[in-house]
């Protein structure tokens, strides 16, 4: 009996690690421009967009655009894959990526849409 | 007000209703039937309640089908040339109307658990109290407020919900949802009475039900997800997939529970606590969805309109309550072993419990750590790659449970000696080709996919003949094997490329020859297609459609996928919009104001009213000059005012550029016009697409189905199987208390 509670014991201890460990490694902080960065990991930041003039780049692969983070600081950032819907109309957009290289890459893009109502916006992934 | 004054009067009826059953409670609980005064007051209290929420529940769908735009809730989720589905649809669109519909289910089933006092009162006491904090949600935000001025046209549904599944996707999930409280109100009356057996009997049918509810919501919206996002994929462990995926996780373990109490009656305890948490998350994954607090971590979430606090304070109050409850009674229940020996159905059922909760839990932990890591003050969000990480593992187990349970013999509740599966093994090397001919080499898919295989095998083969599962459970068990070599697949062996394609052009990829076929607009002007033609070998030659669709203002605005369904690879191809500088919109102009657009200088002379005094109809006029290469054009678009509705009238222009008006200012002389350079318009022979090949992922969705339906039939089963055993139980319960 006691052989098979150490056995329990060390499969639940092994499930909380993990879990702990996969749980402090895919955490993103929601941060300003400035804090994102000193980060080295994946970080969130949410801002309002510069202008609605964008830029595409890679002939449609990537989109580039100029984002005010709420300390009123500004950023590029980079996604890679198609423009979400409404990019344009957004009443705000959190990028979560990484900076580098000046720029915040980002691998996942939420558009806010102006009206509260229109409740389903769906996010978009980058695969 | 109508609406009002009835929920009003709905929770006023359902408080009384709770008070008497109450009383009849304590008066069947204190055994003095001597006199048995059979109150009646608590039935015909909450049939009362029922009549005055299915008359708001009544009001609100007569109000959108009346086109009440001043409603605030029907001008913002409905609109005039809305099609009569979405209309109806439309009063689930919305966090109001949706809690109107789950109160409209939650009341429904409170009908059938009192129908000839099936349940006893002490069920409807706790089911009454829920029904009553549903109506208070409904009383501080109701569907009902009206708006300050008369509107002529509402908002309508985001062209996204306008799909059929969605039309089902949220009543399926809400008849999940109530379901759950009639389980609570169930384990709660065990807890109360202190009889610790019989409710699980009439509980079960109601779990399974609601299991099979919450899992078909969640298949349909990801099958929705799929079909309409254009992502590219149909889970995104996003915080409103993951309100119903934890419950239905939870009622999952719960239904496992269920059925392990009965062989072992100590696992009751396991049994009470996911009575109790599938009812909490299912008001916690409102809470966290319809309070705003993640309002910055998903697009998805409902904006908060002021109920957080309730729907926090109510989660709290349940959860207390129900923790209350079986601390208390924690001493009275069944004590002795949770299973005979580890060769046993009991000790495969409890680790399935287990695994479930397990991945419930670690659900539960990544969609709330927004909400604590704020309330730590460094607000911070988990990526999909935690769940993903999370899950892999305990799919496995999973699988290896299921690949397990069908060797128990229903009579020695033994395994047969593991040699007599000898052949298994050779099922799993054999099913080793399927990873590697994908491409598959990562140690754990591949063992979770043999595991899926053999579990596969084993249901279909032996699970009948050693009568170890009933066939419902059967279909289940394989549906969730096919699942998970779905999920496991096509997630790992999807591939993606980026095309450009001129008009009638070519290109093969994945051994498909593509040829791009040009757009076509749709014969109602709501969007265009565009076609590809795909032929390949082992495919159909076809043509497949994206659809993009236009938003209010003419420009493109939300895209559907052209999916090509293979039986082993689906082919998935969204087109990417272009920028759209030939449509210009919302050009403010004086009178006698130019601008230059594309080339051509427009000129606003001036604007007169036509008709008017006496008739219905009204038109607005406006002249305008058009300049272009030294030709001069004048043109005179009209905006009509008819019926309550404005119709444009567009003009085209020097053969190639439509203005039509947007809105007029009579008094400050302005206009606000659209223009669409249609030269630009119809050179479209050109297309930036991304392709995907998805192989099996036909799989998840079969696999969906199976678990739908072998949970549904299991339900179906044991309603009719209780129903049977209802009167006699009945006679028992009865003699129980004289003695």
């Amino acid at each position: 009996m006691k052989k098979r509670h150490v056995i329990g014991i060390g499969i639940i201890a092994i499930v909380i690690i993990f879990c702990a460990v996969s749980l402090k490694n895919s955490l993103t902080p929601y941060v300003t421009f400035a804090q994102a960065k000193t980060i080295s990991g994946s970080v969130q930041v949410r801002g309002v967009l510069v202008s609605e003039q964008m830029v595409m780049t890679d002939g449609g692969k990537a989109v580039k655009f100029k984002l005010l983070d709420e300390n009123g600081q500004e950023a590029i950032i980079v996604y890679k894959g198609t423009k979400p819907d409404g990019l344009e109309q957004a009443a705000s957009i959190v990028a979560i990526g990484k900076y580098q290289n000046n720029q915040f890459v980002a691998e996942k893009l939420l558009v806010k849409c102006p009206s509260k109502y229109q409740s389903s916006q769906g996010s978009v992934n980058n695969k | 007000m109508i609406g009002y004054s009835s929920l009003f009067l709905s929770l006023l009826v359902t408080c009384i209703a709770a008070f008497s059953y109450f009383n009849l409670h304590l008066v069947s609980t204190r055994r003095r039937l001597g006199k048995e005064r059979k109150s009646n007051l608590g039935l015909q209290c909450y049939r009362s309640s029922a009549i005055l929420a299915g008359l708001a529940a009544g009001y609100l769908l007569y109000i959108i089908l009346d086109n009440r735009f001043d409603y605030a809730y029907v001008f913002s989720y409905s609109s005039r040339e809305l099609a009569w589905p979405y209309k109806i649809s439309a009063f689930w669109a919305g966090q109001q109307g949706s809690f109107m519909l789950w109160l409209v289910f939650h009341v429904i089933y409170g009908l059938l658990l009192s129908r000839k006092n099936d349940a006893p009162a002490g069920v409807m006491v706790i089911y009454s109290v829920l029904q009553a904090m549903l109506l208070i949600v409904l009383l501080v935000k109701g569907p009902f407020m009206l708006l300050d001025q008369q509107q002529s046209d509402g908002v309508g549904l985001s062209p996204l919900l306008q799909d059929f599944l969605m039309i089902i996707h949220p009543p399926i999930i809400f008849l999940g949802y109530a379901g759950l409280a009639v389980v609570f109100a169930y384990a709660l009356e065990g807890l109360f009475s202190n009889k610790h057996k019989t409710w699980t009997t009439a509980a079960l049918p109601w779990a399974l039900f609601s299991w099979c509810a919450l899992g078909a919501g969640v298949f349909i919206g990801g099958f929705w997800a799929y079909k309409v996002l254009g992502w590219g994929g149909y889970w995104s462990w996003d915080p409103v997939e993951n309100s119903s995926f934890v419950p239905w996780l939870v009622a999952g373990a719960l239904v496992h529970s269920l059925f392990w109490a009965r062989l072992k009656p100590t696992a009751l305890k396991g049994t009470y606590l996911a009575s109790i948490f599938s009812f909490v998350t299912v008001l916690y994954g409102t809470f966290l969805t319809r309070s705003g607090v993640l309002s910055d971590f998903s697009t998805h979430s409902f904006a908060d309109e002021g109920i957080g606090r309730l729907l926090a304070g109510l989660v709290l109050v349940t959860l207390f309550c129900g923790l209350v409850m079986l601390i208390i009674r924690w001493p009275n229940l069944p004590e002795g072993q949770l299973y005979s020996s580890i060769n046993s159905r009991e000790f495969v059922l409890g680790c399935s419990v287990l695994v479930l909760t397990v991945m419930s839990i670690v659900v539960f932990i990544g969609m709330s750590t927004p909400l604590i890591t704020l309330l730590m003050g460094n607000p911070s969000n988990v990526s999909g790659s935690f769940y993903n990480n999370m899950s892999l593992p305990l799919a496995t187990a999973l699988v290896m449970l299921l690949t397990v349970i069908p060797m128990f013999n229903n009579h020695t509740n033994k395994a047969a000696k593991i040699k007599q599966y000898w052949w298994l093994a050779v099922i799993g090397l054999l099913s080793l080709a399927l990873p590697f001919k994908l491409g598959l080499y990562r140690l754990m898919i591949v063992g979770t996919i043999i595991f899926s295989v053999t579990a596969l095998i084993m249901n279909i083969t032996i699970a009948r003949r050693n009568k170890s599962l009933s066939l419902p459970a059967v279909i289940a068990h394989a549906g969730l094997a096919i699942l998970v070599i779905g999920i496991l697949v096509s997630s790992a062996a999807s591939q993606s490329v980026m095309l450009t394609l001129d008009a009638q052009q070519s290109k093969n990829v994945f051994e498909t020859k593509f040829t791009y076929l040009g757009t076509k607009q749709t014969s109602d002007g709501s969007g265009f297609y565009q076609e590809f033609m795909i032929e390949g070998e082992g495919i159909e030659s076809s043509v497949i459609r994206p659809y993009t669709k236009y938003n209010k203002n003419g420009k493109p605005s939300t895209r559907e996928p052209g999916i090509y369904r293979g039986w082993l690879a689906d082919l998935y191809v969204v087109p990417v919009i272009e920028q759209d500088d030939h449509v210009v919109q919302g050009i403010v102009l004086h009178t006698g104001e130019n601008i230059l657009q594309n080339g051509v200088n427009l000129k606003f002379i001036g604007m007169q009213t036509l008709g008017g005094n006496g008739n219905s109809e009204m038109r607005m006029q406006a002249l305008f000059e058009a300049t272009k290469d030294g030709k001069t054009e004048n043109f005179k678009p009209e905006l009509v005012y008819k019926n309550n509705n404005f119709i444009r009238i567009p003009v085209i222009v020097l053969g190639q550029y439509e203005v039509s008006i947007n809105g007029v200012n009579p008094m400050k002389g302005m206009i606000n016009i659209d223009f669409i350079d249609q030269a630009i318009a119809t050179n479209t022979d050109r297309v930036q697409v991304e392709i995907s090949h998805k192989p099996f992922i036909s799989l998840v969705w079969l696999g969906g189905i199976l678990i739908t339906l072998g949970s549904g039939w299991a339900a179906a089963n044991r309603f009719i199987l209780y129903r049977q055993v209802l009167p006699s139980r009945r006679s028992q319960h009865l003699t129980s208390r004289i003695q």
